[in-house]
C-alpha cells in the first residue's frame, strides 16, 4: 500500500524509467549476480537517494548514474544473499531478441565494467556530453574511449 | 559487430520489464537489506567482535600469548575502522564511475589479502598457544620433548603452507579479475589527466 506522496512519486518515476534500470542491470549480470538482484539493488539505491534528488539533472540522467554505479560496485560479502523479491516472471526473455542483440550481449560480457557503461549509453543515443555527465568522465575521454570500444567490439566479433 | 548499425535493433529490443507496483514497494521496504548495507553491517560487526576479543585476551595464561593476541586485536580494530571509512565514503549519487570502481576494487582486494593474512595469523597464534601450553609438559617429559617439538613444528609448517595455497588458489582468479579492472580504471584515469 502506498503510504506517502513521496512513495507514489518514486513509484511513478521507477515505472517510467524501468527500462533504463533493466538495461543497465542486463549489461552487468552474470551467474553470480542475477539480473533480478541487480535490478532491485538499483531500486534500493534510487530510493535511498530520492529524498536528496532536487531535479538538478534530468531524472533519467540521475537514474543512469545511480544504476551504473550500483552495478559496477555490486558485491556480496557472504554467500547468504540479501532478501530480494522474486521478479523472474516479470523479466523479458532475451531469446526473443534479434541475433544482433544476442551477439551484443555475448560480447558485452567480455568488456570491462566502465566500457560496458559507455556502450550502453551510446546505444541509448545519449550525446557525449550527457554520457560525460552521467559517468563523471571528461568529454574527450568519452569520445576517445568510445572510438576504441567500437574497434574492440568489431575485432572481437571478427575473431569469433 | 558495428555499434552504429546495431542501434536500430537496440531501439526495438525487448528490454522492458513488467513489474507491478506492489513488488517495487516490497523492494523498497527492504532498504536495509541491500547488498551494500549488508557488507557495511558485516564490517561493523567485525569491529564489535574485535573489541570483545580484545577484552577476552586475558583468558590466555601466558603473557607472550596475551600480548600477541591483544596487539593483533588492536591492529584488527584499526583495520576494521579503515575499511568502514572506505565503505562509508562510497556515494553512488555523487561519485564518478572511476571513483566508484576504484573504491570497489580496493575493498575487494583488501578482503582477499585479509583472508590470506588471517590464515597466517591463525597458524602463528595456534603455534604460540600450543608452544606455551605444552612447554611445561615437555620440560617434565624431556625424553620425548625433542621429538614432540619436531612433529609439532612440521605439522604447523605444513598447515601454514596448505592453508596459504588453498586460499591463494581459491582467490587467484578473483585477484586476476581485479587486476584487469584496475588496469581499466588506470587507463581511464590516464586519459582524464
Amino acid at each position: 500500500m502506498v503510504k506517502t506522496s513521496i512513495d507514489k512519486e518514486f513509484l511513478d518515476m521507477v515505472k517510467q524509467h524501468d527500462a533504463i534500470i533493466f538495461k543497465v542491470a542486463s549489461f552487468y549480470t552474470d551467474n553470480d549476480n542475477p539480473i533480478g538482484d541487480l535490478y532491485q539493488e538499483v531500486v534500493l539505491n534510487l530510493w535511498k537517494g530520492y529524498p536528496s534528488f532536487r531535479g538538478d539533472s534530468k531524472p533519467s540522467t540521475w537514474i543512469y548514474r545511480i544504476a551504473i554505479n550500483t552495478c559496477v560496485s555490486f558485491f556480496r560479502r557472504n554467500k547468504n544473499k540479501p532478501v530480494y523479491v522474486d521478479i523472474r516472471e516479470d523479466i523479458p526473455n532475451f531469446e526473443d531478441n534479434s541475433d544482433d542483440i544476442k551477439e551484443l550481449y555475448r560480447l558485452i560480457n567480455r568488456l570491462e565494467k566502465i566500457e560496458r557503461a559507455l556502450v550502453l549509453l551510446y546505444l541509448d543515443d545519449k550525446p557525449y556530453k550527457e554520457i560525460a555527465e552521467i559517468t563523471g568522465l571528461t568529454l574527450t575521454n568519452v569520445a576517445t574511449k568510445l572510438s576504441r570500444i567500437k574497434e574492440k567490439l568489431k575485432e572481437m566479433s571478427n575473431n569469433q | 559487430m558495428d555499434l552504429d548499425k546495431i542501434k536500430k535493433s537496440w531501439d526495438t529490443a525487448s528490454l522492458k520489464p513488467e513489474i507491478k507496483d506492489a513488488k517495487i514497494e516490497s523492494m523498497i521496504s527492504h532498504e536495509g537489506q541491500s547488498a551494500f548495507n549488508k557488507v557495511l553491517r558485516y564490517e561493523l560487526i567485525g569491529f564489535v567482535a574485535g573489541v570483545i576479543c580484545l577484552f577476552a585476551s586475558f583468558v590466555f595464561r601466558y603473557l607472550p600469548v596475551i600480548l600477541f593476541f591483544a596487539v593483533s586485536c588492536l591492529l584488527a580494530l584499526g583495520w576494521q575502522l579503515y575499511k568502514i571509512r572506505l565503505l562509508k565514503k562510497i556515494d553512488m549519487l555523487k561519485m564518478s564511475i572511476i571513483e566508484i570502481s576504484r573504491s570497489y576494487i580496493r575493498y575487494r582486494r583488501y578482503i582477499i589479502y585479509e583472508l590470506i593474512f588471517s590464515v597466517i595469523w591463525t597458524i602463528i597464534m595456534l603455534t604460540l598457544f600450543a608452544y606455551f601450553e605444552y612447554q611445561n609438559k615437555w620440560s617434565i617429559d624431556t625424553e620425548n620433548a625433542t621429538r614432540s617439538i619436531m612433529i609439532f613444528s612440521i605439522c604447523m609448517a605444513a598447515s601454514l603452507s596448505i592453508g596459504i595455497l588453498i586460499v591463494l588458489k581459491y582467490f587467484w582468479k578473483n585477484l586476476k579479475k581485479l587486476g584487469q579492472s584496475i588496469k581499466e580504471v588506470q587507463a581511464f584515469e590516464k586519459e582524464e589527466e
